[in-house]
């Protein structure tokens, strides 16, 4: 065996480096003539002493033939060896410990030389897009493309098999996202399933969370609910007069004074500007005549000064709104509205009846017998009220006259009668005390009309046993004397019509469906009148009319009611007259005819619902549709109705065969002819930088710019790029790239650790732990942080729950905050984050190998080889090992040599993070209750302690090395594919911004799009 | 209807095409009821499942000696003492280009197809085995093959190779991992629901149509991934004209019309014993219906996360209980065989003719190394059930230091018997005579 460390790496299968790319310019041209002449003097006989024993064509160890290169003309064919060359030099990896060894002086050559013509190589095919096959979206950009596309986060992939890595790591990587039956099967089923939530309009389709008429009926009753709630909070819908009525009493002086507008009042309170302007206009209306009962609310209002005088006010109107409307059923299309006006009764003659009932003891009682008159005209004739007999019954008994109630000598009293009855001047009160023990038991009897020439006044009578107020409002539920259609009489309907018209009872029925009838024909009830009269502007109007007519397209009322008015029918017949039956009968036809109208509108939406939807899949492709494309589309529905599918399953079928076009799923981008890169289009580029970005589609601002064609401008695009990084959708970035690059996307799924050990490690803790990783690199992104704070940030994000794991104290409650200071307690940059202490753990115990290994390979970009066979066992448990740490356990293991060659580069890193239990916890102790010792020693003689020495370590010796490790994972992510050799000189680039003291995400981000990689694309006939 | 788009018409070419419809990515499909030739006799088809294990087993406790009932098995195969007549031990065999890459991916990505495998970001394998069946008799049933799962599958590149290797054994072309069903419930769908809707056929002639067109616009390297597109509308469009159907050699019918199970639960089960069961149980009844006569099940990943706290071993996942040959290792490794064990009695307990349908069926088991530590250099393998009782079963077949001990050498075997001759699989050219 030549070695313990096999070769990691085989040559089959490199991605292979055109040739074709662009011409080398001059410099570039004679760097390879030296080049050549190197590899012919110097180099090749190195590699023959050294290199071909194995290498050779024959043998080719590892599927490596060196021999093959004879000139520089086959070496730049196949870069990538080099590459591999190079790694295997720097390692020390080759030549093995066993084989002849090169001096230093031949080493360093070798190494120089392919160093050299790597770079010359990287400058000659700088700026090449690379080979990015066409690829699927992965499974985040699926779910996200959905939720953009239509509203709703429907997370189609959720049950989809996991995309895999590929590239640099990431799942975005085109290498990996490759098509089969079994995935376009599941495609086909999302299609549909996404399909199956388009909920028809008539203007279009919407989608919805849910898949049942039921539930979008639920969310339109809702929408009309929440619409109808921001006007009232009443759950009947009553006027909401207070609010109103308070601000305009609290402001009247300013509003008087032109100090405040109405608007600006409105506007403050959050009231309907329109309805506070009809209020104030009507309360300081200037009268021509007195009206109830509006001139006594404005005579209120005049004296309002606090709430109380308010709620006064509220309390009358609500009295007077009692009195002049009626409230009926609605359930079932006999009334059309629940709130109907009521004017008071007109009588010519009208009787009173009182039953006298005296307390035990009550000597006396009175009865106050009154007339007034509503409207009395200044310097008429007084009029007179006429009381008929007034008298006292008691059931068979005969009756007693009042009349004849007094002794017979009271002339005086007898006087006042004109034969038995009392004849009364309007305005005055018949006080009547009556003796109890006489009249108790009894009921007091008396008929009234007016004087015979007096039909033209409106007089309001009254009967009672305690004292009238002679100024209180009428009571307008009670009959009025007066001729019907006398001018006073009209003059009172006046104004009661304009109270109603200020203050109906109901201004909309908030319910939607109908709740008054036990079985109910009508679905929903609308009765929103008031409401659009008073206080709706036109687009208020516009908004609400749209919801009904929305409304009834969801449910199909016209058809549902159809179909159940013969049951309803019925029903009804039970126990009810001819007439209802009747009545319901009638309403066949006209319902037939509703129905039959509604599906007739319903399929003629059709027209306008696939505009919207080949609206939808421009959206969907990314780019405006092709000619024939729209035609296509149409003429699909049109086949599908061909064969019987109904209207709403023809659209359906539809929009989910845009949703599995190649265009919607696939990455498509036009190759240009030839074989030279050429720039993407500006379609492309959106599309691009949207993926890259948001893991999602352009969205509008980004499609207006590809549209207007400004995008490829480089300040167009950066300033959409630094847009798109402060927006939330970043948090794609985040996931995709950054808990990606540092291994831990998909945390809260996590579940590697003992439950006996770790029980306090549940779903809740995890996703926390993730959600923290996925807020710090958000944060990066959208607050455009320095490269330093990648590592270095001084804050991180926690809830209550991660910062009682990581014993921080004064964090409360389940939602997230940025917490300054944490370094104190071991956290703050990627390394403080317990979802990476976690990963690289053992189920049991801590594991400072792997924990090095991913500061080496993932943070430093390193490649190691991968570990011998038979490596000795570790223990699993942190206890009982004989009094030694994990760590000393750990060196013990590596004090082989052929082990120490790797383990020296890894583990330090691993013991520095020993502090940290295997959940993330700092601790002083192992779960053995051995104290940590996390003081390291590298290999080259650095000496340091911990995460901040670590952390301190990588910011300064080894920052330049880290932010290319950064910068080329970040390149790789953003285009899908492994980073290239010719990239190398874009990295450097980065590199250069981000090492600067302020170089910003966004420096990398822009260095990035902005190239030459990002914005073309490779010719068609290009080698792959 | 439109003079430029007609799919009536199109519909009506595929109609009169008929079933058969040649196409051009599968050159060696049959048309329809062109089985093997004993399949046109009225006897149950031959089944072909293969079970994974990641990881490698006890290495002490993989053995097998002596023949038929007098046959000895370790003590990994102890729950398969009871089909010893019906099972075939084969030791020695490897896999060439699995030990170039000489980590756990790069010996799994490959195990069914021999192929090699790239790195470097790159994923490429070879169309392994059970897909070569599937993709040459998978017309005759419902679903052409089934390919099951047990374990996430990890997205991450593990010292330059893509995980993808990991988790997946079986390709439907060297690019085209098969996607692992982990849902018992999905899975069960896939094999009972029909749900193809009125409109799902137009749809994809539409899409195929615009595909299609788009062929000449996109560069030569896309243009692959484009036909993979097109493969894969093909596929399920041909899946919905099968709908209904079923697989019936003449004479021969199923044992079950139907699932005798209802369908499970949505969602993964949280117990690893149950969802293990439950994939069982789906494999089980997919050949039993005969919806399917391909299954690949994978009951955990090579780099396995599992843990088993249904076994009382939670304190490690099962790659680093892989390391060392302890009692919980093999503890772990015969629950996994159970599992094998379990499809085997079943299938045993379903008589079909003179026969029961283990008898019809090979299920083959292994793993992508021997043991935990990384040693590719002979495979575990374990064949149960019987070519219709025309395989000689209850052997133990030794192959180590023998100059062919491929297990390509294996599937060209296998193959043959299903009368797929090949000249070459992977790194083969030449059959394993005792098989």
């Amino acid at each position: 065996m030549v070695t313990v460390i096999a070769v990691a790496f085989s040559a089959v299968g490199l991605p292979r480096m055109s040739v074709a790319v662009p011409p080398d310019d001059a410099a570039g041209g004679a760097a390879f003539t030296a080049l050549a002449d190197e590899f012919h003097e110097s180099v090749r006989p190195l590699l023959t002493t050294f290199c071909l024993e194995c290498h050779s064509t024959e043998v080719a160890e590892a599927d490596l033939d060196l021999q093959r290169f004879d000139n520089l003309d086959v070496v730049r064919r196949d870069a990538l060896v080099w590459q591999l060359v190079l790694e295997m030099l720097d390692s020390g990896a080759m030549p093995p410990e066993t084989a002849q060894q090169p001096s230093d002086e031949q080493r360093r050559l070798l190494r120089d030389w392919v160093q050299k013509y790597l770079t010359a190589e990287a400058r000659a095919h700088h700026g090449d897009p690379g080979d990015v096959p066409l690829r699927r979206l992965s499974n985040t950009e699926y779910n996200n493309t959905v939720r953009d596309l239509t509203g709703v986060d429907l997370q189609p992939a959720r049950e989809f098999p996991a995309d895999g890595a590929a590239g640099e790591g990431f799942t975005n990587a085109a290498e990996a996202l490759s098509m089969s039956p079994a995935m376009m099967s599941k495609y086909l089923d999302a299609a549909k399933d996404i399909a199956a939530h388009a909920v028809l309009l008539p203007d279009g389709f919407r989608f919805s969370p849910s898949n049942t008429r039921r539930d979008w009926t639920d969310e339109s009753l809702a929408e009309l609910r929440e619409f109808y709630a921001k006007f009232t909070s009443d759950r009947e819908g009553r006027l909401p007069l207070r609010p109103y009525l308070t601000v305009l009493v609290r402001h009247r002086g300013d509003l008087h004074s032109g100090k405040t507008t109405l608007e600006e009042v409105a506007a403050q309170a959050k009231l309907s500007p329109k309805y506070l302007a009809t209020l104030w206009e009507a309360l300081n209306a200037t009268e021509k005549a007195s009206s109830y009962p509006l001139t006594r609310l404005r005579a209120q209002w005049r004296e309002a000064e606090g709430d109380e005088d308010v709620a006064a006010m509220v309390a009358d109107v609500a009295k007077w709104q009692e009195s002049l409307w009626n409230v009926v059923r609605i359930g079932s299309y006999v009334n059309p509205d629940r709130q109907v006006a009521k004017d008071p009764e007109v009588v010519e003659s009208r009787e009173f009846r009182l039953q006298l009932e005296p307390a035990a003891g009550q000597g006396d009682m009175v009865l106050y017998l009154s007339g007034r008159e509503l409207f009395p005209a200044d310097g008429e004739q007084r009029g007179y009220v006429t009381w008929q007999r007034p008298r006292f019954e008691a059931g068979d008994q005969p009756a007693v006259l009042l009349r004849d109630y007094e002794p017979a000598d009271n002339q005086a009293f007898r006087s006042a009668f004109d034969e038995d009855s009392l004849v009364v001047p309007l305005g005055e009160v018949v006080e009547v005390r009556v003796s109890a023990d006489a009249v108790g038991g009894r009921e007091f009897v008396v008929e009234c009309r007016m004087s015979s020439d007096d039909g033209r006044r409106v007089v309001q009578l009254d009967v009672r046993s305690s004292p009238p107020t002679l100024d209180a409002p009428p009571d307008l539920q009670a009959p009025l004397l007066a001729a019907p259609d006398g001018p006073r009489h009209k003059r009172l309907l006046e104004g009661l019509a304009e109270f109603r018209r200020l203050f109906p009872m109901f201004v909309c029925y908030p319910h939607v469906i109908p709740l008054d009838e036990v079985v109910c024909l009508k679905s929903f009830h609308r009765e929103d009148g008031p409401l659009e009269r008073l206080f709706l502007t036109d687009q208020q109007k516009r908004e609400i009319d749209q919801l009904w007519e929305h409304h009834r397209f969801i449910t199909k009322s016209p058809v549902v009611e159809n179909e159940y008015l013969p049951l309803f029918i019925g029903f009804v017949t039970q126990d009810q007259p001819k007439e209802t039956l009747e009545f319901f009968e009638a309403k066949r036809a006209p319902f037939r005819e509703r129905a039959e109208q509604f599906e007739r509108e319903f399929e003629a939406a059709a027209d306008v619902q696939l505009d919207k939807l080949c609206e939808l899949a421009g959206q969907a492709y990314r780019r405006p549709l092709m000619d024939g494309e729209e035609q296509e589309l149409r003429e699909l529905y049109d086949s599908l109705r061909a064969q019987q599918v109904p209207h709403e399953e023809a659209i359906r079928g539809v929009l989910a065969r845009v949703l599995v076009a190649p265009a919607f799923l696939l990455h498509m981008e036009r190759s240009p002819a030839g074989d030279q890169p050429a720039p993407v289009t500006d379609w492309e580029l959106a599309s691009r930088l949207s993926y890259f970005l948001w893991a999602s589609l352009p969205d509008d601002e980004l499609r207006q710019a590809a549209g207007q064609g400004r995008l490829h401008d480089p300040e167009v695009l950066a300033a959409q790029t630094q847009r798109m990084l402060k927006d939330p959708r970043i948090r794609a970035l985040a996931i995709e790239f950054g808990t990606q690059w540092i291994h831990v996307r998909g945390f809260d799924q996590f579940n590697e650790k003992s439950e006996t050990l770790f029980p306090e490690f549940d779903a809740d803790l995890r996703t926390a732990i993730y959600e923290e990783s996925i807020r710090f690199f958000q944060d990066l992104f959208q607050n455009d942080r320095s490269a330093r704070q990648i590592l270095d940030a001084d804050f991180t994000f926690l809830n209550e729950r991660l910062a009682q794991h990581y014993g921080i104290s004064g964090v409360a409650g389940p939602e997230w905050r940025r917490v300054e200071g944490v370094k104190q307690y071991g956290r703050g940059g990627i390394l403080g984050l317990a979802s990476v202490q976690t990963k690289q753990a053992g189920a049991s115990r801590t594991s400072p190998v792997l924990r090095g290994n991913w500061v080496v390979e993932t943070l430093l970009g390193e490649k190691l080889p991968r570990p011998p066979a038979n490596v000795p066992q570790l223990p699993e448990k942190e206890t009982g090992n004989d009094g030694l740490t994990m760590r000393q356990l750990v060196e013990q293991h590596v004090s082989v040599p052929e082990c120490a060659r790797c383990h020296e580069r890894i583990d330090p890193f691993g013991f520095a993070l020993e502090k940290y239990d295997p959940i993330g916890r700092l601790r002083e102790k192992d779960l053995g209750g051995l104290p940590l010792d996390s003081g390291v020693t590298l290999k080259d003689g650095t000496q340091f302690e911990g995460i901040d020495g670590l952390r301190q370590y990588l910011l300064t010796k080894k920052r330049d090395v880290f932010l290319r490790s950064f910068s080329r994972k970040l390149l790789g992510y953003a285009m899908g594919r492994s980073v290239q050799l010719a990239d190398e000189t874009l990295i450097d680039e980065i590199v250069t911004k981000l090492k600067d003291a302020d170089g910003r995400m966004s420096d990398a981000v822009l260095a990035i799009v902005q190239s030459p990689q990002f914005r073309m694309v490779r010719g068609a006939e290009q080698a792959p | 209807m439109n003079a430029t788009f007609n799919p009536v018409s199109r519909r009506t070419f595929l109609r009169g095409v008929g079933v058969s419809m040649a196409l051009p990515w599968l050159e060696s499909m049959p048309v329809w009821g062109d089985e093997p030739a004993r399949e046109r006799a009225s006897e149950p088809p031959i089944r072909f499942g293969v079970l994974f294990s990641g990881n490698g087993f006890h290495k002490d406790q993989w053995w097998a000696k002596g023949h038929g009932r007098q046959m000895e098995v370790g003590q990994v195969l102890a729950p398969l003492e009871p089909f010893r007549e019906k099972m075939l031990f084969i030791r020695g065999l490897y896999n060439e280009e699995a030990l170039k890459g000489n980590i756990h991916s790069s010996q799994t990505g490959n195990l069914l197809s021999g192929a090699p495998l790239a790195s470097g970001g790159e994923i490429r394998s070879g169309t392994s085995i059970d897909q070569v069946i599937a993709q040459r008799y998978g017309n005759a049933t419902k679903v052409s093959s089934l390919v099951l799962g047990c374990e996430h599958s990890i997205a991450a590149l593990h010292k330059n190779y893509s995980m993808i290797y990991s988790s997946h054994i079986s390709w439907s072309s060297p690019t085209t991992p098969t996607p692992l069903e982990l849902y018992p419930a999905l899975a069960f769908d896939r094999l009972f629901r029909d749900q193809s809707g009125p409109a799902d056929r137009s749809i994809l002639d539409s899409v195929l149509e615009e595909a299609t067109s788009l062929r000449h616009k996109v560069s030569r390297s896309d243009r692959q991934r484009l036909e993979e597109y097109l493969q894969s509308v093909r596929d399920v469009e041909q899946r919905i004209a099968a709908a209904g159907r079923r697989g019936e050699s003449q004479g021969w019918r199923p044992t079950l019309e139907k699932p005798n199970i209802p369908r499970p639960p949505e969602g993964i089960p949280q117990d690893i014993a149950e969802h293990m069961r439950l994939m069982c149980d789906i494999l089980v009844l997919g050949f039993q219906t005969d919806a399917t006569r391909v299954c690949t099940l994978k009951l955990n990943n090579d780099h396995s996360s599992l843990r088993f706290p249904n076994l009382g071993v939670d304190y490690m996942i099962h790659h680093l209980l892989s390391h060392y040959e302890t009692a919980d290792w093999l503890k772990v490794n015969q629950f996994f065989v159970e599992q094998l064990a379990y499809i085997a009695k079943r299938l045993d307990s379903t008589v079909e003719g003179d026969r029961t349908a283990l008898d019809n069926t090979i299920l083959m088991y292994c793993s992508s190394m021997l043991t935990g530590s990384h040693d590719a250099t002979q495979l575990p393998v374990v064949l149960l059930g019987g070519w219709g009782g025309r395989l000689e079963m209850g052997r133990v077949l030794d192959y180590s230091g023998k100059p062919n001990r491929k297990m390509c050498s294996l599937y060209l075997s296998l193959m043959d018997k299903y009368g797929i001759q090949l000249d070459e699989f992977g790194d083969s050219r030449e059959r394993l005579a005792e098989i």
